[in-house]
């Protein structure tokens, strides 16, 4: 019996047919991207030998800028690749020479056409690179691919923008990319692009911040001449907060904790103050911590008297935090309090605190020898730093 | 003046060869951490310009273990890895300096310099 | 007797459809993993890995890693898992109630240190004795707990584990140096993020240095080289397809990264089956969607971790019984999610699928051949035509074995030699004739193994868990951590 009024036999052998096909197909697509990608190698290491003779003398400044060869059109992608080869590891004077090169051999016009037309891998490489060259010409495309709905052209463009260091561009680029399911450690990432030569105006804005907070709080924070002779400076400050707010549309604690971020990766001292202020104004956790781990890099022993209060925080995280920052700031002036958080409950709270009495000196190594004669927690803990310290 | 200079990326290794043996160096180049170990342990150098990130043994394993043979070899780390906690540890493996990516090459040089004059 | 003619003939054609349909879904999925490889390549190459990779905004991480009776392996094993790149990561080690030397060997190599470390004891666990710290490791603890298997064992790690991430690993496995940090990715790119899967590569004779892979060779056992395809198949492709499609329902048990807030609420690992691992995932797909929350459960293509597979038939087939039934255990405690729209696109196109065709599929095709031969037998066949039609759902499935080929070309590339690329092409098509059947009788028993433990369970499978992932492991196979040692 033949099911005939299914499917004919025909249909089934040409459906063998094609299928053989296929596999014989890939078979030879196989081969062929193989055989393909060691040409384009071949042919690149080819490039790359012929250019290296020229290119590192040009880099020492042993020949000129116009005895440089031209590059064809064809061979523009093998050359970004090589001259960002060398971009991406080189800064000061010869990044500006390769900048120089770019553009004589016509790269950056080609890659500025790319940057507003090209596909998005296109525009997403040329970001990259004009961002890494710094080069100011690219800040209007780039301020456009910003707002792109695709996250890998928007991506790139905050990365470029960040690069070059277009102050402008600061809140955009949060706004953005908060606006997207990336998570704030993302964001701080793309953000120290700008440089360490941001943090003064990173300082501002926190700043800001902390006067609005005070404001708000005048009874409890501000007394007498204070507040007198602030008493603009918090007009202004209102006036710009409340502007800020409204651009950027999204919650404060985020915010904050990005601008924390910022100064402490670059252990930005003048901001200590600041930062102890918005730990004391602050009743949201997760801003708290931030604070504490900021301090641990910056903080004075002036700002070290309000890590102590937090000592006793009920949140465990909050407490050893604050041990451990006090830690690296002047635990010597505080032995009684870390010598009584070696009793907290927690056993991550006590070893910061042990950690904490080690760093403070011979007073900090008697309290703890001291411990070891008694029994419990505080003492298993004391003996652990010691053998610890021991072991070196 | 023998150096040699353990990096992964050729681009960043022709640059510095080419930098240093204008100043008169004689350099070598190891592209792994294991050929750079070899390398290393095989002849007498003045200098190991190390990378941290590099296939097989990484930079501080490299270091950790050319110490016990060669503990006054003078050692720059040069490594993308710019925070505080992998420049101590390079320092505590023995590094004598550490240079972090992106760098000035004059700057690279210079230290060399330096720390040829020293060791 | 006309009734049995038309019911052979129909059972016959249901059998060709069905494996039409079934290489076609995974076809599709190729199709689907091509798009999302080729972009993820475009984007790594236009980001820079290295910057990327070293970010100083990460999450840190907890490393589990379940042991019972290891004592050859396990300090070796600790060592090389202690020198992955991470910024920062604890390993806990959870000493399953091993009754050999496993914890002296520790103590000994490690210099224990009984601690006191609070925890709180979010998932139910055996009773956990002890927790221990190296004074040289600070990041190492070992937790010493009575006997319950493996899922409880990951269970205590998991109370003990102090980030918000873990990572459940074998204690064999070799990772990439920086599979980590590519895996936690995902976690800082998007908030909802709650589980990550990587892929699992086949080591078999791939030359090990420093208990990193640093040559890769296809295996030369003849059966490791048909797993080397059916990896890449089936645990590459097709589940970066799934992934893509947010259907991922396998994460495996030796490679996966957890957040471990989003574990702790749905309940942590179940300890009466066997495929723990695909339970969590399937779980986690059915609560969340119960409680309507986003989330996304991915897969990376691109960090690895590498196994060793079995080369013998006995530890292979002891290997896929018992996945087998550890799919169609996980299956089971979900059934509800069964072409119910309220879980969306799981419950109406994932799940069905793997309920039809992963785990009624041995059946079906065994029975298959079965009925289809005693027709040919019977002569109630037009022979030649059901021939073809068998001709061409067998094209079928090479085609789609070597689209497999194809895509690891376009994408990793990591055989490096041509031959070796040819080899595993002649493999692909030579799978359909032989391999994929006597793996299909392999699944069956596991199926027959589930029904039959239904009606009672067992005593739990007291064996190693090194031993339970590998089968048997190859006599060649090199000693993943025993290089790492040297350096200390």
């Amino acid at each position: 019996m033949n099911p005939d009024g299914l499917v004919s036999l025909q249909t089934v052998f040409v459906l063998c047919l094609v299928f053989s096909l296929l596999i014989v197909a890939f078979l030879l697509v196989v081969v062929f991207l193989r055989l393909t990608n060691l040409f384009q190698e071949k042919k690149y290491i080819r490039l790359e030998q012929d250019w290296d003779r020229r290119f590192l003398l040009y880099l020492d400044g042993d020949l000129e800028l116009e005895t440089m060869p031209r590059v064809e059109k064809s061979e523009l992608l093998y050359w970004e690749r090589y001259l960002y080869g060398y971009l991406k590891n080189i800064r000061g004077r010869e990044r500006e020479l390769i900048g120089e090169l770019s553009r004589h051999t016509g790269l950056t016009a080609h890659l500025l056409h790319l940057l507003q037309r090209g596909t998005r891998w296109e525009k997403a490489r040329s970001a990259r690179f004009l961002g890494t060259l710094g080069e100011k010409r690219a800040i209007k495309y780039l301020r456009r691919n910003l707002q792109n709905r695709d996250y890998v052209v928007s991506l790139a463009a905050a990365r470029g923008l960040a690069a070059i260091g277009d102050w402008d561009s600061f809140h955009e680029i949060i706004r953005v990319l908060l606006q997207s399911y990336y998570t704030y450690e993302a964001v701080s990432e793309i953000l120290v692009d700008f440089g360490e030569q941001s943090c003064p105006l990173v300082h501002q804005l926190l700043k800001n911040n902390v006067l609005v907070s005070a404001y708000r709080q005048a009874p409890l924070f501000q007394t007498g001449h204070e507040a007198r002779a602030s008493q603009s400076q918090f007009d202004n400050a209102l006036q710009l907060r409340i502007r800020r707010e409204s651009e950027l549309d999204i919650e404060k604690p985020e915010v904050l904790c990005l601008y924390i971020d910022f100064l402490a990766y670059f252990n930005y001292l003048p901001a200590d103050r600041t930062i102890q202020k918005i730990m004391e104004l602050s009743d949201i956790e997760e801003v708290t911590i931030r604070c504490l781990k900021a301090l641990e890099r910056i903080a004075s022993p002036e700002t070290a008297t309000s890590l102590v209060l937090f000592l006793q925080h009920e949140n465990w995280i909050v407490r050893s935090q604050s041990a451990k920052a006090l830690g690296s700031v002047n635990p010597e002036a505080y032995l009684d309090e870390l010598h009584h958080l070696l009793s907290d409950q927690n056993w991550w709270v006590r070893f910061r605190a042990g950690e904490a009495l080690l760093k403070a000196g011979s007073q900090g190594l008697e309290r703890l020898k001291q411990l070891t004669e008694q029994e419990g927690e505080p003492a298993e803990m004391a003996v652990y730093m010691l053998e610890r310290l021991e072991k070196g | 003046m023998k150096i040699l200079i353990a990096e992964d990326d050729p681009q960043v290794a022709r640059l510095l060869q080419f930098k240093l043996e204008k100043e008169g160096f004689a350099v070598s180049w190891a592209e792994d951490g294991e050929k750079a170990l070899e390398m290393v342990l095989g002849e007498d150098w003045d200098l190991l310009l190390l990378d941290v990130m590099m296939p097989v043994y990484d930079g501080f394993q490299v270091l950790r273990r050319l110490r016990d043979q060669k503990p006054t070899l003078p050692v720059i780390i040069l490594s993308a890895k710019g925070q505080e906690k992998d420049i101590l540890h390079g320092l505590e493996l023995g590094a004598n300096d550490y240079i972090a990516k992106p760098f000035r090459p004059a700057e690279v040089v210079a230290r060399v310099k330096r720390l040829k004059g020293a060791g | 007797m006309n009734i049995l003619l038309m019911l052979a003939i129909l059972y016959n054609l249901l059998v060709l459809c069905y494996f039409t349909l079934l290489n076609s879904m995974y076809l599709f999925l190729n199709l689907v993993a091509f798009f999302r490889l080729r972009n993820y390549f475009r984007e790594m190459q236009v980001v820079d890995l290295g910057r990327r990779f070293l970010s100083s905004f990460y999450k840190p991480l907890t490393i589990i890693v379940p042991a019972f009776n290891e004592e050859q392996t396990i300090v070796e094993s600790v060592y090389s898992l202690l020198q992955l790149q991470y910024p920062e990561f604890e390993v806990i080690v959870v000493d399953d109630g091993s009754t050999d030397t496993t914890f002296n060997q520790l103590q000994e190599a490690f210099d224990l240190y009984e601690i006191n470390r609070s925890f709180d004891q979010a998932l139910p666990c055996k009773t956990i004795k002890g927790l221990y710290a190296s004074v040289d490791h600070p990041n190492l603890v070992i937790v010493n707990k009575a006997n319950g298997g493996k899922a409880d064992a990951l269970n205590a790690g998991i109370n003990v584990a102090n980030f918000p991430l873990f990572c459940n690993i074998d204690a064999d496995s070799i990772l990439d140096a920086d599979s980590l940090l590519k895996m936690t990715r995902p976690f800082l790119e998007n908030r909802h993020t709650v589980a990550v899967g990587g892929i699992i590569r086949v080591s078999n004779d791939c030359l090990v240095k420093a208990g990193k892979v640093v040559e890769v060779n296809i295996p030369r056992s003849s059966l490791a080289r048909f797993q080397v395809v059916e990896y890449l198949r089936a645990f590459l492709f097709g589940r970066v397809g799934w992934g893509s499609l947010n259907n991922l329902l396998i994460i495996s048990g030796a490679f996966g990264i957890f957040k471990r807030q989003a574990i702790v609420e749905c309940g942590g690992y179940r300890t009466d089956t066997v495929g723990e691992d695909m339970e969590l995932v399937v779980r986690l797909h059915r609560l969340n969607r119960i409680q309507k929350k986003r989330y996304e459960i991915q897969f990376t293509p691109d960090p690895v971790c590498w196994t060793q597979v079995p080369e013998r038939l006995s530890g292979l087939s002891r290997q896929r019984r018992r996945w087998q039934r550890g799919l169609a255990e996980s299956l089971h405690f979900n059934r509800e999610m069964f072409l119910n729209p309220r879980f969306g696109t799981v419950g109406l196109l994932g799940f069905p699928f793997f309920v039809f065709f992963e785990k009624w599929g041995p059946v079906i095709e065994l029975t298959g051949y079965l009925v289809f031969l005693l027709s040919a037998f019977l002569g109630i066949l037009n022979v030649p035509f059901m021939l073809l039609f068998l001709t061409m759902a067998i094209l079928l499935g090479i085609l789609l074995s070597t689209s497999s080929i194809v895509l690891e070309e376009l994408s990793f590339r990591r055989y490096r030699r041509l031959k070796d690329l040819l080899v595993l092409f002649c493999y692909a098509i030579l799978e359909n004739f032989g391999y994929r059947q006597l793996h299909s009788w392999w699944r069956l028993r596991g199926l027959w193994d589930f029904y039959r433990r239904k009606q009672g369970w067992g005593q739990a499978d007291r064996r190693s868990f090194v031993m339970q992932n590998a089968g048997s492991k190859s006599a060649k196979g090199t000693n993943p951590g025993a290089q790492s040692r040297e350096l200390e």
